[in-house]
């Protein structure tokens, strides 16, 4: 028989918040997804999120990649959690590889996008306050301009240097052993 | 990693969606990036021009170059100041500071004192400009002045470089004493009164042109038990070592003083060993080594550059005779005589009396025997010396009871002639 308590838990697991793009297009989710983002979460606590939330900085097409990732690592987090108190130590961290085995190759084939759609994708985990997916985004972002020069930084990804030249020997000059 | 295409929509407006992007997020970027990357950059546009002066560092390393990009910039100053007070209080990996002048080292001990709280596991630090040796433009390096009480915050320190500094008495008591994991040590052009490194960690010792301005400090004594490299070179103050080092494995004496005081017999478990500017009497014992030249059980790989070989290759044959391991030997710009060259035919035939009852050597393992000298074209009469030399050099290797491969491969390559012998 179940108890009262366990009753309270399915349900709280069930409860779903209505997320609303910019476009005006409604999008349901569990709160275990919703909650990774930290802005979304707060507003959970604070009782604000009856008649959805809006998301006036965010697009449907964006916000629909950000749930696709929340869901898969919502999964996996309860994947983890559960698996702890149900697997031998050693079965455990079999199942604990596999997780992070099949999320890195999600991860992977998630910042599989065009420039545009990354940018509009740091946005708006930096908007919601999901610590995961800026993290992917920002490394995928570092990882590119590597070992790059300045000029070759500039011409990747369209920055204008709007300093003269003076500026320009100026900063080298200060700094010239990062360039050493 | 590639960076993500463009869209079409970018590439037709040329939009700049990274510098858009709002100061926290770039941080992040920036934060990823090694500290010198970070800072180059500052070159980019305005948008960059200081956004990197706020990146956060990571925790375990700590790097600061006050020579260039901080010199005299408050916000430089205030870079360098976040940096060792923001980064916490976890264990250090590294703390590593350059500055310029003594004004620069001055500016810094704040930075260091808190480096050192933080217990880092390595520790450089340069002053470029600090002057010549007596300079008083030196600044003082101790660890006293740091962290008084001694050796709580020195205790994980395992490689320690100082560039340009002076190091007083008390720096000895604090390798002794206060750091007991130290194995890595590296003493470059410090203006030093060390009398004494005694360190029953030290594993590899680098000592580069260490003086001692103005007075006369007699031999460093060395107490390093598991001493394991050893590399002194440029440097006028002679080394002693006090007891054994069973552990040492390759030693470079790059000063024939070095040896003077008897170093050479304390590294007699060597297997690798270069020597520079010895005279004969020095790689013979110098007189002081009641044994002579001590023997070398492990030795392999031997290298004399600019050294005196003796009369009738006197030390050589020393050398081979006592080196039952040998298996290469490399004679770089030796000199063939005791004295100079002038006084070559009149020793040579003072000499010839009584020549020497030919030895066997038990070079076994002997590979090859190189030998490099100037090709002086100009001087006929300098030529024929050397060919003399090369000649004595034969008379001393005929006697290895090794046969030769190669007798002789000749090459000559920037006014260098290089002869090696191979053996089977």
């Amino acid at each position: 028989m179940a108890s009262a308590g366990s009753g309270d838990e399915k349900a709280a697991a069930a409860a779903m918040i209505t997320l609303i793009s910019s476009d005006n297009e409604k999008f349901e989710v569990t709160e275990a997804t919703a909650t990774l983002s930290q802005t979304i979460r707060h507003m959970i606590e604070d009782g604000c999120t009856d008649g959805g939330v809006p998301l006036p900085n965010v697009t449907s097409k964006i916000l629909a990649r950000v749930i696709e990732y929340c869901k898969k690592h919502a999964t996996a987090a309860a994947g983890e959690e559960g698996s702890s108190s149900s697997f031998s130590d050693a079965a455990f961290l079999e199942v604990d590889r596999a997780f992070l085995e099949e999320l890195e190759e999600f991860d992977d084939a998630f910042l599989e996008v065009d420039r545009a759609t990354l940018f509009d994708l740091i946005l708006a985990a930096n908007y919601l306050d999901i610590k995961g997916l800026l993290n992917l985004t920002c490394q995928k972002v570092a990882d590119s301009v590597k070992g790059k020069t300045p000029e070759q930084i500039r011409e990747m990804y369209n920055i204008v240097n709007d300093l003269t030249p003076e500026e320009e020997a100026e900063i080298r000059r200060e700094t010239q052993w990062a360039f050493e | 990693m590639e960076p993500p295409p463009p869209t079409s929509r970018e590439r037709a407006a040329a939009v700049d969606r990274l510098s858009d992007l709002p100061d926290g997020v770039l941080l992040d970027v920036l934060s990823r990036h090694t500290f010198r990357q970070a800072v180059s950059t500052g070159a980019l546009s305005r948008r960059w021009r200081s956004l990197w002066h706020a990146v956060p560092y990571p925790t375990s390393r700590i790097d600061i170059d006050h020579t260039s990009a901080f010199r005299g910039q408050d916000d430089h100053i205030d870079s360098a100041d976040r940096v060792t007070t923001s980064a916490g209080e976890d264990p250090l990996g590294a703390f590593r500071l350059r500055v310029f002048d003594r004004d620069g080292f001055n500016a810094a001990h704040r930075w260091i004192r808190r480096a050192l709280t933080r217990r880092p596991m390595a520790v450089a630090i340069r002053c470029d400009a600090a002057g010549p040796p007596s300079s008083t433009q030196r600044p003082e390096f101790s660890f006293d002045q740091y962290c008084r009480g001694g050796g709580t915050f020195t205790g994980r320190l395992r490689a320690l470089q100082l560039y340009r500094v002076k190091l007083e008495k008390g720096f000895a008591g604090a390798i002794a004493n206060d750091l007991p994991v130290l194995e890595d040590l590296r003493l470059h052009v410090c203006d030093s009164r060390l009398t004494r490194i005694a360190s029953a960690s030290l594993q590899n010792l680098d000592i580069l042109s260490c003086t001692a301005s103005g007075c006369y400090v007699g031999p460093i004594a060395l107490a390093a038990p598991r001493l394991a490299t050893l590399r002194i070179h440029c440097n006028p103050t002679p080394v002693a070592a006090e007891g054994e080092m069973p552990s040492l494995v390759a030693a470079t004496l790059d000063h024939w003083q070095a040896g003077a005081v008897g170093l050479l017999g304390s590294l007699s478990h060597a297997t690798d060993l270069s020597l520079h500017g010895f005279p004969t009497s020095a790689l013979l014992g110098g007189g002081e080594e009641p044994k002579g030249f001590p023997v070398f059980r492990n030795l392999r790989n031997l290298d004399l550059y600019n050294c005196e070989i003796g009369v009738e290759c006197q030390a050589l044959r020393r050398i081979l005779r006592n080196s039952p391991s040998l298996e290469t030997l490399a004679l770089r710009l030796c000199r063939f005589l005791g004295g100079s060259r002038s006084n070559k035919r009149k020793a040579r035939s003072s000499s010839s009396g009584g020549r020497r009852v030919p030895a066997s050597y038990a070079c076994n393992n002997l590979k090859w025997v190189e030998y490099v000298d100037y090709l002086e074209d100009e001087l006929d009469d300098e030529l024929e010396e050397i060919d003399e030399g090369v000649f004595e050099l034969y008379e001393a290797l005929k006697e290895i009871p090794k046969k030769v491969v190669h007798p002789i491969e000749s090459s000559v390559q920037y006014e260098r002639r290089t002869i090696r012998i191979s053996y089977e």
